[in-house]
C-alpha cells in the first residue's frame, strides 16, 4: 500500500475534498473528508509516512468529515467543526485550527464507535521487552512522557488509546501524533527537534497545540501487539520531589475502567481481557516536577518490571 | 434487586453461572453476566458470595453460617454485618432467590 505522501498534493486534495482518502492506521482504517488547506498541509507534514488509499469504494471502520458547522459559517467567520457522522456537542473552531479538529473527530470516532477493542484512555509505548501504559487526567504529563520515552529507545504504540484485544491483553499500535499542550510544546520540540513537530496552534480552547510526528518504524510496526508490563499514573506538579509509588492492582484496574469510553460496552470479553492485562503489569503512581526526573523513574522501574 | 417484606423467610443463592470471579492481590472481581457490571469485592465479601454458592440460606441461617465459615465468633461478626453484606450483594444482583420458605 502506498503512502500519503507518495501520491501528489494535488491528489490528495481531491481525495480529501470527494471524501475517499483513507488513512490505515493501526487496526483501523479512516476514512477523511475536508476542504481545508490548513488541514490538507497537517495531513501531508503529521501523516505523510501513513498508508494510504485514495480511490473511491475502500471500506473504512470510521468516516470523518471535518466541516463548516452551519452554512453560514462556511462564509463569514469562518468556523470549521468535526462531525464523526453521530452527534456530539463541539465547539466550532476557527477555520485555521481544522488540524485540532481533525484529531479531536479521530480521537472521537475510535473512542465512541470502536466495538472491536476495548479502548482505554492511556498513552502506549513499547521495547522488545514489552509496553507501558500511561494513564493519566488532563495536565497529569502523560502525552509529554509518552513524548519523552520515544526519544529514550521505545516506539510509539499510541499518545491516546490503550487498544487491547478481546480476551487477550495485548495492546495495538495506533500510532497517530503525540499531541502536547501550552509548555509541554517546547519541552518536547527541544528534544525532538523542531522538524519533529507540527506548527504550534495557538490560542485554542485547549490553550497552545503542538503535534510530535509519529516515526517511520512506528508506522512500519503498527501491526506488532505489545504485551504490557508497566501501567504508569503520572502525577506532574511543578518543583515535585521524584517519586514512585506502587498502586494495589484492584485500585489501577479501577482507575483503568474509569478512562474507558467502551469498557461496560463489551462486557465479559473485555472483563478477561483487562483482568489478564491486570495480572501482567505492576501499577505505580509517578510523581515528579520535571521531564528529566520522570524518566529517570520510568528506566528505574523498567530495570525492575520490563523483563 | 429490592427485596419484599417477606426477604426473611425466602431462601437465597448466589449462582456461579451468572458471574465470573478474578483474583487480584487482597480483591476479587467480578463480572456479573446478567447485569454487565463489574464489581470489586473485598475477602469479606467474596467470603459470603462463596458460602451462597454452596447451598440456598434463609438470612437468619446465614447469619448463624457465616461466623463459622470465616472462622470467627459470633460476637466478632453479628447478624447486623453479614445482613448488611448480603444486602450489598442483592444489590448488585450477585445473589437471588431461590424458592419459599
Amino acid at each position: 500500500m502506498r503512502r500519503l505522501e507518495d501520491y501528489g498534493r494535488r491528489a490528495v486534495r481531491q481525495a480529501l475534498r470527494r471524501g475517499t482518502l483513507v488513512l490505515h492506521l493501526g487496526p483501523f482504517a479512516m476514512q477523511l473528508k475536508a476542504d481545508s488547506r490548513a488541514l490538507l498541509a497537517f495531513l501531508l507534514s503529521m501523516y505523510g509516512a501513513c498508508h494510504a488509499t485514495l480511490e473511491a469504494g475502500v471500506l473504512a471502520d470510521f468516516s470523518l468529515h471535518v466541516r463548516a458547522p452551519n452554512m453560514i459559517r462556511r462564509f463569514v467567520r469562518r468556523q470549521i467543526t468535526p462531525d464523526p457522522g453521530f452527534y456530539f456537542p463541539t465547539v466550532p473552531l476557527p477555520r485555521p485550527m481544522a488540524p485540532l479538529a481533525l484529531e479531536m473527530g479521530m480521537n472521537l470516532a475510535v473512542a465512541l464507535q470502536c466495538f472491536r477493542f476495548a479502548i482505554y484512555h492511556a498513552g502506549v509505548v513499547a521495547d522488545e521487552r514489552g509496553a507501558i501504559a500511561i494513564s493519566a487526567f488532563s495536565g497529569g504529563g502523560k502525552s509529554t512522557l509518552t513524548a519523552a520515552l520515544m526519544e529514550e529507545g521505545f516506539r510509539l504504540l499510541s499518545d491516546e488509546f490503550a487498544i487491547m484485544g478481546l480476551d487477550e491483553p495485548g495492546l495495538y499500535p495506533y500510532p497517530r501524533p503525540v499531541s502536547l499542550k501550552n509548555a509541554s510544546v517546547e519541552i518536547v520540540r527541544a528534544f525532538a527537534g523542531a522538524e519533529e513537530m507540527s506548527t504550534t496552534l495557538t490560542g485554542t480552547p485547549k490553550g497552545d497545540i503542538g503535534y510530535r510526528r509519529a516515526r517511520p518504524h512506528e508506522l512500519e510496526m503498527m501491526h506488532e501487539p505489545a504485551m504490557p508490563k508497566l501501567l504508569l499514573f503520572p502525577q506532574f506538579s511543578l518543583d515535585a520531589e521524584p517519586r514512585a509509588e506502587k498502586v494495589e492492582p484492584g485500585d489501577a484496574v479501577m482507575r483503568f475502567i474509569a478512562g474507558s469510553p467502551n469498557y461496560h460496552a463489551l462486557g465479559e470479553a473485555a472483563f478477561g481481557s483487562l483482568m489478564a492485562f491486570a495480572d501482567s503489569v505492576a501499577a505505580y503512581d509517578l510523581h515528579y516536577g520535571n521531564t528529566a526526573d520522570s524518566i529517570a523513574l520510568v528506566k528505574d522501574l523498567w530495570r525492575e518490571h520490563g523483563s | 434487586m429490592a427485596a419484599g417484606p417477606n426477604r426473611k423467610t425466602w431462601r437465597w443463592r448466589a449462582n456461579p453461572r451468572h458471574y465470573r470471579c478474578h483474583v487480584l492481590g487482597d480483591v476479587t472481581f467480578v463480572y456479573n453476566h446478567l447485569s454487565g457490571d463489574t464489581h470489586m469485592l473485598n475477602l469479606v465479601s467474596i467470603a459470603l458470595l462463596n458460602l451462597m454458592a454452596e447451598r440456598t440460606f434463609t438470612l437468619d441461617e446465614l447469619a448463624a453460617a457465616f461466623p463459622a465459615h470465616m472462622d470467627v465468633s459470633a460476637d466478632e461478626c453479628p447478624p447486623g454485618v453479614v445482613w448488611r453484606l448480603f444486602d450489598e450483594l442483592d444489590e448488585v444482583g450477585l445473589v437471588e432467590r431461590s424458592g419459599g420458605a
